[in-house]
C-alpha cells in the first residue's frame, strides 16, 4: 500500500468515525445492565464447562439425515399466563421447546454447544456451530481461519470436521436447507451452497447482505436495495428479482424468515412504542404484526413452527408467538449460557 | 447497581462517550446501529461494574466482539448513504479526496472482521499484537485479515490514484 493510500485510509476512517453524533447512553445502559444482572441471578448455579471437544480435520462422507428417537428432557410448554420457564441444563440431554422443535444448540463468545442426535446429548466446541434442522450434520464455522466445515455426528460419533474447499468470508451465519442436506454461506468471492458430502458446490453471485433460502429450497435470495435477487440453488444462475415494498421503517434483516406458505416474512420493524422488534409482514396485504415480548426485543433469529406460530430467540429468552402477536410461551436460557454475552441459539426439528 | 457505582459509571460514560462512539460508528457506519452497539457494550460493563479493573478496555473489547459476532446483525438498521460528503481537509489534493471517498465506499462493504481490523490498526493506531489481543486471535490472523481488506481496497480504487510519494 502506498503512502498516499495509507494516509487516505486513516483520513477516511477518521472522517467516518466523525460522522456519528455521540449520545450519552449511561441511563439506558444502567437499566439494561440491571436487567442482565437480574436475569443472571435467577435460577443460576455455577455450571463449569466440560472440556471443549476437539474438532480435527478429516474428509468423510456426510451421512445426512438419520432418523433417531431421542430421549428428551421434559420441558412442558408453559401456559401463556405464567412467567418464563427455566430451561434445564444442557447436560440433561436434548431439550424440547414445543412440539416438533428441540434446542439444537447455542453459540456464544466462549464457545458453542450443539446437539449430537446419535448420542442424544449436547456437545461442546470452540467453533461456531449450526446444526442442520434435520439429520446429523452440523456446520462448523472457524471464524479465526475463515473456513467452513461440516461435522457428521452420524459418522461413528467422532469429532471429525470436513473442512470445505470453498472458504467462508467469516461475516455471516450459515444457513441449512430445510431438509438439512445443503449448506448456504457467503464465500469470499461467491455465495456458496455445499452439498453431497461437501464435494459439490454451487456458486451464486456474491451477496453483500446475508443470503437466505427461499421456501422449497430450490432458490436462494440475496437482499438488495430494492428487494431480493433470486438465483437457482442448483445452477447458481440468477433467475428473477423480487421487488419488496417493505413497511415504512422496516428492513429485511439478515435473518429474515419465510413462513412455510411463503406468504409472510419475519422482518425487523417496530411496535407501537417505536421499539425495534421482529414483525410478521404479510406480503400480499402489507399488514404487520409486531412480536413484542416482556423481556426485551433484541430478537435475532426467528423460526416458523407452523403457519400460525413463530419461535423468536430474544435478548434474554426464547419466546413462542402466535401469528397474532400474542405470546404463547416463554423460556429462559439454560444455565450454561447465563453469563454469556448474547448467545445465539439454534432450533432443530425433532 | 449501588449509588456510588452508578455515579462512577455515569461519569465514565460521560467522559468516554465521544471516543467510544467514534469506534462504534466507524464499525457500524450507522448512527442507530452504533448506538445499539455501544449501549449493549456499556450495559455489559454496567452489569459487572464493581468487578471491572479497566472499564474502557472492557467496553472496547466488547464493542469489537459484538460487532464481529454475526448473531447481532438482526438488530442493525439499514445502512444510510452519506448525504453530504465528509468535510475536506485543507491540505488535501483533489485526488486524495477522491481516493478517500472511494475508500469510504469500500470500507462500508467490508466484512465485519476485516473492517474491525482496519479500525483497530488505522483509526486506533494499534499494533498487530494489540489488535490481536482485543480480537482474541493470533497476530497472523490479524495480518491475514488486514491483507485481505487492503487488497479489496486496492481492487476498488481507481488505479491512477495509487501514486507513491
Amino acid at each position: 500500500m502506498t503512502h498516499d493510500i495509507d494516509q487516505a485510509l486513516r483520513d477516511a476512517l477518521a472522517d467516518l468515525a466523525d460522522e456519528g453524533k455521540p449520545v450519552n447512553l449511561a441511563g439506558p445502559a444502567i437499566r439494561l445492565g440491571e436487567r442482565r444482572r437480574l436475569r443472571n441471578r435467577i435460577g443460576i448455579t455455577a455450571a463449569g464447562f466440560a472440556a471443549v471437544a476437539a474438532l480435527t480435520a478429516a474428509t468423510l462422507p456426510w451421512h445426512g439425515s438419520g432418523a433417531s428417537t431421542l430421549p428428551v428432557a421434559t420441558t412442558s410448554t408453559p401456559a401463556a399466563t405464567k412467567g418464563p420457564t427455566q430451561l434445564p441444563s444442557m447436560r440433561t440431554g436434548p431439550i424440547r421447546l414445543t412440539d416438533g422443535w428441540l434446542l439444537g444448540g447455542g453459540s456464544s463468545t466462549s464457545g458453542t454447544w450443539y446437539l449430537d442426535r446419535v448420542k442424544a446429548q449436547y456437545r461442546q466446541s470452540s467453533y461456531y456451530t449450526v446444526p442442520a434442522p434435520v439429520g446429523n450434520l452440523v456446520a462448523v464455522n472457524d471464524r479465526e481461519r475463515a473456513r467452513m466445515g461440516v461435522l457428521d455426528t452420524g459418522n461413528g460419533g467422532g469429532n471429525h470436521v470436513q473442512w470445505l474447499g470453498e472458504k467462508d468470508d467469516g461475516s455471516m451465519v450459515p444457513e441449512w436447507s430445510s431438509d438439512g442436506t445443503a449448506l448456504l454461506y457467503p464465500g469470499t468471492q461467491h455465495t456458496v451452497i455445499a452439498r453431497e458430502s461437501g464435494l459439490t458446490f454451487t456458486k451464486g453471485p456474491a451477496c453483500t447482505r446475508a443470503p437466505r433460502w427461499l421456501p422449497g429450497d430450490i432458490e436462494v435470495a440475496c437482499p438488495t436495495a430494492g428487494g431480493l435477487q433470486v438465483f437457482s440453488a442448483t445452477t447458481g444462475a440468477p433467475t428473477r428479482t423480487l421487488q419488496l415494498s417493505l413497511p415504512a421503517g422496516a428492513e429485511l434483516g439478515p435473518a429474515h424468515t419465510w413462513s412455510p406458505d411463503g406468504g409472510r416474512l419475519v422482518i425487523v420493524g417496530s411496535n407501537d412504542r417505536g421499539e425495534q422488534v421482529p414483525v410478521i409482514w404479510d406480503i400480499a396485504t402489507g399488514a404487520t404484526v409486531p412480536l413484542t415480548s416482556a423481556a426485551g426485543n433484541d430478537a435475532r433469529t426467528a423460526y416458523w413452527v407452523d403457519d400460525n406460530q413463530v419461535l423468536v430467540i430474544g435478548h434474554f429468552e426464547i419466546v413462542l408467538f402466535r401469528s397474532d402477536g400474542t405470546v404463547a410461551a416463554t423460556w429462559r436460557w439454560p444455565a450454561e449460557f447465563a453469563d454469556d454475552e448474547l448467545p445465539n441459539f439454534t432450533l432443530v426439528r425433532g | 447497581m449501588e449509588a456510588h457505582h452508578q455515579q462512577e459509571f455515569t461519569e465514565f460514560v460521560t467522559a468516554r462517550t465521544h471516543a467510544l462512539f467514534r469506534v462504534a460508528y466507524a464499525l457500524t457506519t450507522n448512527q442507530h446501529a452504533a448506538e445499539d452497539l455501544l449501549q449493549s457494550a456499556l450495559a455489559k460493563a454496567a452489569a459487572r461494574w464493581s468487578r471491572l479493573t479497566d472499564a474502557e478496555a472492557y467496553v472496547r473489547k466488547i464493542l469489537y466482539h459484538d460487532y464481529i459476532s454475526g448473531w447481532r446483525r438482526l438488530r442493525r438498521r439499514p445502512e444510510t448513504p452519506v448525504g453530504v460528503p465528509p468535510e475536506r481537509r485543507v491540505s488535501d489534493s483533489a485526488d486524495h479526496t477522491v481516493l478517500r471517498l472511494q475508500l469510504l465506499d469500500v470500507l462500508r462493504h467490508l466484512p465485519p472482521r476485516q473492517r474491525a481490523v482496519l479500525v483497530l490498526r488505522y483509526l486506533e493506531d494499534l499494533s498487530e499484537q494489540q489488535t490481536a489481543e482485543i480480537l482474541g486471535c493470533s497476530t497472523g490472523a490479524v495480518a491475514s485479515q488486514a491483507s485481505r481488506a487492503l487488497a479489496k481496497l486496492r481492487d476498488h480504487i481507481h488505479p491512477t490514484l495509487e501514486v507513491t510519494r
